[in-house]
């Protein structure tokens, strides 16, 4: 039986507000300090319209492949190699962020909170919550993020606007903090930031029109990058720089600083709730689409026995960094560095390419999600 | 080195890699055959990665 598969933009939507800002919990806003100090706002602002642009260049190309994902790009340019050959970059990017953030996840949980646990019976939750997403299967994986994500963000804003009576605007001057050649040259490689939106390149198929999808990719950035400007500039408003690249997670700091009389203190414990709850979505999301973008890469009949052994891989692969710090200057360093080459260059070459093949494109399968 | 909870861990694993062999062979029959490779190749990597790891990281 082949299952139909189609979900609105609001689904859409939240799953990419989701893998786009879940980085604002762990160490986005005190990289952003790190790059370019007092201007790591303005540098995100910088970001986020780079990415806006590469989008706009994105949609207008793939105006004539509606419905059809990177996948079906490669296939269409170079047959089964290039299905594969796109299909193996794809599952390697998404390897290597859901075995970085799973440790990153895992060691922050044991510092904040399991501080006498064993860091693999940590990750081992994470790890067991993605593999029972990965089986209820994308519908429902979307669908809870619909529910969830609000409240998620609802809950970031409430610490966001607790703080803000401590906040000193002051602190995000100089407005061009350690120069323009961070901001402007360096910082174009943050455009990576935004590299989870290679999802939404997976989702295509899923949200059938055109129009659909670039309605999505339009809000799902926006509020995205709303999320991210407010955290930039509400770090460096509380905490002030250089203190700022010394906090481990920013979010979780200016939490703890959060009093209101007697009754509300210690809002951090909703930081926690929030974080845990975006983690999970974050992985459970990243590791569905790898071992669907596997089966649809090499063209298995079925996902689900690949969910355990992926899950192995992943697990193991994320205790392969011997510390923590490894484990944030591989995602910092060369993920947040690179990763946009492949969701925004090797998108737009597979359009270009694509649009000098002349022959026809293959018409539509039903989605199996088996 | 072999402790109960290692033996546990090793066995679940030969369970695991049987249990992808065996999707692979299906999907050999299939006459999927570079997709059955692929997926041989991965029940490899999920005894070898995992013997690694914790080999060097106990």
């Amino acid at each position: 039986m082949r299952n139909k598969i189609v979900f609105g933009k609001w689904e859409a939507v939240t799953v990419l507000i989701n893998v786009i800002c879940t980085k604002v919990f762990l160490n986005f806003p005190r990289k952003v300090a790190e790059d370019a100090g007092t201007a790591g706002w303005l540098m995100t602002i910088y970001v986020s319209i780079l990415a806006f642009s590469a989008f706009f260049i994105i949609s207008r190309l793939y105006a004539r492949f509606e419905g059809k994902d990177l996948i079906d790009l490669g296939e269409h340019i170079g047959g089964s190699i290039g299905r594969i050959l796109v299909g193996s970059i794809v599952i390697s990017f998404l390897i290597y962020m859901a075995s970085m953030y799973l440790r990153e996840f895992g060691e922050n949980m044991k510092v904040i909170s399991l501080t006498a646990s064993p860091l693999s019976f940590v990750i081992m939750f994470f790890a067991v919550g993605m593999v029972i997403a990965a089986y209820v299967g994308l519908e429902a994986i979307v669908r809870f993020q619909a529910i969830a994500v609000p409240i998620i963000a609802t809950g970031f804003l409430i610490i966001i606007i607790a703080v803000l009576p401590i906040a000193d605007f002051k602190n995000v001057t100089p407005i061009l903090g350690t120069g323009a050649y961070d901001i402007f040259v360096s910082g174009f490689f943050r455009i990576s930031i935004f590299s989870e939106l290679l999802i939404l390149f997976l989702l295509i198929p899923f949200l059938r029109t055109h129009d659909n999808f670039i309605k999505t990719g339009y809000t799902a950035l926006g509020i995205s990058s709303f999320f991210l400007i407010t955290s930039a500039v509400v770090v460096l408003a509380v905490i002030d720089y250089p203190v700022t690249i010394e906090s481990f997670l920013p979010i979780h700091r200016i939490a703890t600083l959060i009093n209101y009389g007697r009754f509300f203190q210690r809002i951090e414990s909703v930081f926690v709730l929030i974080w845990v709850g975006a983690g999970l979505l974050y992985l459970s999301t990243a590791f569905f689409f790898i071992v669907y973008t596997f089966k649809k890469t090499f063209k298995l009949e079925y996902y689900k026995p690949l969910i355990l052994p992926f899950a192995v891989l992943v697990y193991n692969l994320s205790f392969l960094p011997p510390n923590l710090m490894t484990a944030i200057q591989l995602e910092t360093q060369y993920f947040r560095t690179w990763s946009w080459l492949v969701t925004f260059g090797m998108t737009i070459i597979l359009l270009v390419m694509a649009r000098f093949i002349k022959k026809p494109l293959q018409k539509r399968d039903e989605i199996s999600l088996e | 080195m072999f402790s109960f909870t290692r033996v546990l861990i090793y066995i679940g694993l030969l369970i695991l890699f049987i249990y992808t062999c065996s999707y692979g062979t299906w999907t050999w029959k299939k006459k999927n055959y570079f997709g059955a490779i692929i997926v041989f190749v991965l029940a490899v990597s999920i005894i070898a990665l995992p013997v690694y790891t914790m080999l060097t990281r106990g």
